[in-house]
Parts: structure tokens; sequence; C-alpha cells
């Protein structure tokens, strides 16, 4: 447990820089700042919260109310930012005016070196539309929703976290937590759906036989474009109703949908 | 439509927390002057009445509606009773001294990554799966006038999920998305996370006021290095620095860059004033028990970090100043939190 709380700190810091960088603020606070009040909020109080995080008896504690996985967002409270940021204002208020530029200089090239910058971050991309979530998503959704009533459909992996977020009144058979919990598990028919060759026969089972593995009846299927289906769909009701943005999407004439 | 939409949001967002800001200004009272003090102040009490109002009706899983209306009710009663108190208690423009070269520069630079932040919140997405879950609930509690009630996720109804109904700002988005008209998930992922930006330079800015009093020239430069830390705070995905850009649609983004630096200002201006032998006034005291209470919307985790927060800091003020009185105001201020938090635990 214990060991745990040191790997979250770890992980939480990112490079040691940052970590010496703090702790040089700390000792600069200690030695050099009179006023007790910054003392306490930028000395004393991080300096506990470190104590605390690190304490057995805490963490065994605090593990039994927040979980494990969400232990190091006690580090939160700890002002870092602002403290490193009012220790390197304080320091350069100190300097002679013709060395402040520099130093501000140096501090700002440290901050580039030991931090990342954020939107490098790969998870960043250009939003497509003012929804922030994929074109296809929103054309998708658009084209089969049916005012004033749920219908269901199936989506590929991809899709899925962001159909209900744009409209919730599109049901999946599946949703995040079959990718968050029980990826290819009890969630055959989305590991089914992101094949390069689809069973006809399998997905007719999965989206319409819910007393026999199918979660839900799909009104519509949506595959990626150029998926091989290995067999007739038509045979079974189900016909293409478009394809949009890169994507199949098939309707199940064999449900009623409240047209 | 989005013209119309977004003037509401402009009022919702932007004047009627200035305006609700104005109650905790007066007699006594500091930063008077500061629009961003009364738009920092306003908006914690504002979310602490959205709180308050909705956690019951989620609890007794009454409709959306009904929060909304109570919410609208309330919201411009507090707006009549910020205009009485802004009349009394007007913006004063302040004596600004000449900025030297260095402050000018500075606050150029502030400005430039501010707008950079602005922007990449508008022109650039994140692809978090938490989404899923928060801007979903959003998105399902204003389309079905229910909340905590439907599997966000995939398809169906569920029991009433108390973990996240406790603490319910993607309701406060949907709030946003119904009286504005606009779309839910423009809303969250556009309007609500550059707004949680500024917020969060908002309280940075409170806090950099409340450091520099005598020395107002250091300001700027602390809201660079403030801004360049943020920028430059992607070390994991779990910084709050994180969380402010990348996330800034979700409470827990909130709670680690707003809500935080909030109780680091309130505190640094409740232990200014006891160290300076002032009375701290009963609207400072009111501002520190709604950002208690408004912490309890962004997470049912800011229960315990700002009690930890207020009582860490409570017990070393005692250390050194030696007063017991304040300590226990302190500890009052907390009860919002200890109430939510009994509420989790006699509910789930």
């Amino acid at each position: 447990m214990w060991k745990k709380a040191v790997d979250l700190f770890v992980t939480y810091m990112g490079s040691g820089i940052l970590v010496a960088w703090f702790v040089i603020s700390l000792v600069y606070l200690y030695l050099k700042e009179r006023d007790s009040v910054k003392r306490i909020v930028f000395l004393y109080f991080p300096v506990i919260v470190l104590v605390l995080y690190f304490n057995p008896l805490f963490v065994k504690m605090v593990y039994g109310i927040i979980g494990e996985e969400i232990y190091y967002r006690f580090l939160w409270i700890m002002p870092m930012t602002l403290t490193i940021s009012y220790t390197t204002v304080s320091i350069c208020g100190r300097l002679k005016k013709g060395l402040q530029p520099f130093f501000a200089g140096l501090c700002t090239l440290l901050i580039v070196i030991s931090g990342k910058l954020i939107y490098v971050n790969p998870f960043f991309s250009v939003a497509e539309n003012e929804y922030h979530v994929p074109e296809a998503v929103v054309q998708i959704c658009d084209a089969i929703a049916v005012e004033g009533r749920e219908i269901t459909a199936a989506f590929p992996m991809e899709m899925v976290q962001y159909v209900r977020q744009y409209d919730s009144t599109i049901c999946m058979p599946h949703g995040r937590e079959a990718i968050l919990w029980d990826w290819g598990m009890d969630f055959p028919l989305l590991e089914l759906l992101v094949q390069e060759e689809i069973d006809v026969e399998d997905l007719v089972y999965l989206t319409r036989d819910t007393e026999n593995g199918g979660r839900f009846p799909c009104n519509y299927i949506i595959v990626r474009e150029g998926t091989v289906l290995l067999g007739d769909l038509e045979k079974h009701g189900i016909v293409l109703f478009d394809t949009i943005e890169g994507y199949d999407v098939y309707f199940d004439t064999t449900f009623y949908i409240g047209y | 439509m989005i013209v119309w939409g977004s003037l509401i949001l402009l009022f919702w967002l932007g004047i009627l927390p200035v305006i609700v800001g104005s109650i905790f200004t007066g007699k006594g009272c500091i930063n008077n002057n500061s629009i961003v003090y009364r738009f920092m102040s306003g908006n914690m009490l504002l979310w602490a009445v959205f709180q308050v109002i909705c956690v019951p009706c989620v609890v007794k899983e009454k409709s959306f509606v009904l929060v909304v209306t109570g919410y609208v009710l309330v919201s411009l009663l507090l707006f009549a009773i910020g205009i009485f108190c802004g009349v009394k208690n007007p913006l004063r423009p302040e004596r600004s001294r000449r900025p030297e070269l260095g402050e000018k520069l500075a606050v150029t630079v502030f400005a430039i990554l501010l707008l950079l932040q602005v922007v990449c919140a508008v022109v650039l997405t994140y692809a978090d799966g938490d989404d899923a879950f928060y801007v979903a609930v959003s998105s399902i509690t204003n389309s079905s006038n229910t909340m905590y009630m439907i599997n966000p996720y995939s398809v169906g109804a569920t029991e009433l999920d108390v973990r996240h109904g406790l603490a319910p700002f993607p309701v406060w988005i949907a709030f946003l998305a119904r009286v504005s008209g606009l779309h839910t998930t423009m809303v969250a992922h556009v309007i609500v996370a550059v707004y949680l930006i500024l917020m969060s330079y908002g309280a940075f800015y409170l806090v950099g006021v409340q450091l520099f009093r005598d020395k107002k020239q250091m300001l700027p430069p602390f809201m660079v290095f403030v801004s360049l830390q943020v920028l430059f705070g992607d070390n994991s995905f779990r910084t709050p620095e994180n969380f402010m850009l990348a996330r800034s649609r979700q409470g827990k983004a909130a709670m680690g860059s707003i809500i935080i630096p909030m109780i680091v200002f309130l505190m640094l201006v409740i232990l200014n004033q006891l160290k300076e032998a002032r009375a701290v006034g009963i609207r400072t005291w009111i501002a520190l028990a709604a950002t208690v209470t408004a912490a309890c919307l962004c997470t049912t985790l800011g229960t315990f970090l700002t009690c930890m927060m207020i009582g860490v800091m409570g017990i070393c003020s005692l250390f050194v100043y030696k007063k017991w009185r304040t300590v226990g105001q302190m500890a009052l201020c907390c009860i919002p939190a200890v109430c939510f938090a009994l509420l989790y635990f006699v509910l789930g």
C-alpha cells in the first residue's frame, strides 16, 4: 500500500527537476521568508501534506475511504505551482535590477525543461466541429436519430465513447464500460465490430437474439468502410443504409423504429 | 440561436456572478474594488446554491426541471440582493500607479499565454474517456429530465448513482445548456472549458494579489510563472494542470485548479487578518463556507480535500497566532462538507 503511494507520487511528479525545484523553494522559504502567513501556507502546510501523504497509517486510512486509484489527488492540495511561482518571483525581487531579466529567463527555461508542454500530448487533436466529437459520430447520429424516440445502434470501439455525449437518445448494446472493464469477454459484439472480416451469421446473432448472447436488439449496425461481410445480410433483412465519413451504416428493417 | 444562447450564457456566467459577488463587499471587507474578487466569490456562492438545491433533488429522484426552476428563482433573488449591495458598494476605479516597463512586458506575456490557452480550449480537443460519463450525464439530464437514473454509457435505467450524484457538476452544465438552448456537448466542451480556465486564472490572480499586497509590481511576473507552469504542467496525466487544460469540463478539473486556489486565497485573507489582529468579517466566512460547498459540487472528494486544507492550515495558525475562536470558525465553515460526506456514507 505504502509502495503504491510512493509509485503514485513518482508518476505524479514526472521529472525529478520539478520536485527538486519544489524542495529548493521550501528550503528558501524556511530560510528567508519572514511573513508568518506565507510560511503557514507555502511552507508548513505543504510539508505536513507530504508527511501525511507518506505516513503508512494515513495511507491505509485514506485508501479505505477513497480507494488507491485516486489517492494521488490528495497531492492536489499541496500548492506546488503557487509555491514555486511565489518563490521564484520573491528571489527575482531580491536581485539587482540588471540581473532580474536573466534570472526570469533562466527560470522560464527551467520550467520548459522540467515540464512537458500540454498541447504536445498525443491525446490532443484539432477539433473537427464545435461539439469536439469526431465528425463521423455527429453525421451518423444525425442520420439515424428519430425525434422523440430512443433507438439502439452498435458502434465500433473508436466511436463508443462519443455517441451518447453527442446524442443521448441513441442507445448502444455496449458502452465505454465494455472497453474499461470487460473488453472481449462479455461484449463479443464489440470485438466482432472491429474485425476486418465479419461473419454475417455472428453479427445477426449478436445484434438480434437477445435470449442467446445478444444484449439488445439493434436498429443500426455501424462498421468501418471496407469491412468484408462474410455472408448475405440482406437475406436477414439488414440493408446498407448509407456510407458516412468512412463508415458503413446498416439498418435492420425487421425492428419497428417508430417512423 | 447561437447568438441568443451566448447572450443568455453571458448573463449566467458573466454578469450574474459579478453582481452576486457584490454581496461579499462592504465595510471591513478587502478587495471591495476588485471585479475579479466579485466574479469569483459570486461564482462560489452560486455553485454552492446549485449544490444545495440539486443534491436533495437527485437523492429524492426528482425531475431536473425542479432543479432548473429552483436554481433560477434563488439566483434571481441573489441577483436582486447583489444589485442592492452593489449600489451600496460600487466598484470604484483605483488610483493606478505608473507601471514599469518590466511590468508592462509581463502583463503582455501573460495576456498572450492566457489567450493561447483559451484559443486552444476552443480549437483543440482532448480525447478523455471520462467524458463518456460526465458529458453524457449532462446530455442525458438535459434530454430526459432525470438525474443519475440512466446508464450514461450504453442503455437503460439504472439505480441512483449516489457516488456521482452527490457531486452534480454535470447537472450544472446541463442547466447551462437548458437555459441557453445550446447543444449540451458544445456547452461542455467549449463554453465551460473556456470558462473554467478563466476562473482558474481568476483564482490564481486573487492569490497573487494577497501575496504581493505591498509589492504590486511583482504580480504580473507571478501570473506569468503560474501560467508557464500550467502550460508545461503535463508531467503526468494526474496533475491539476493537466486536468485544468485537458479535461476542463469536468468537476475534478474545477476542484484542482479553481477550488483549491480559492481556498488558498481565502486562507491567506483570513490569516493576514489574524496576523494584523483584525476581526475576520462574516462575509469572508460565508465565502469560505460557500467555497467548501462548491467543492462538493465538483467532486465527492472535495469534501475531504477542503476539510484537510482548512484543518491543517487552521491548526498551523493555532500554533502561530493562538486564536482558538478563529479555528472554531474555520471548523464551522467545514460543516457543509461534513454533511455531504455523511450523506455519501449513509446513502452509499
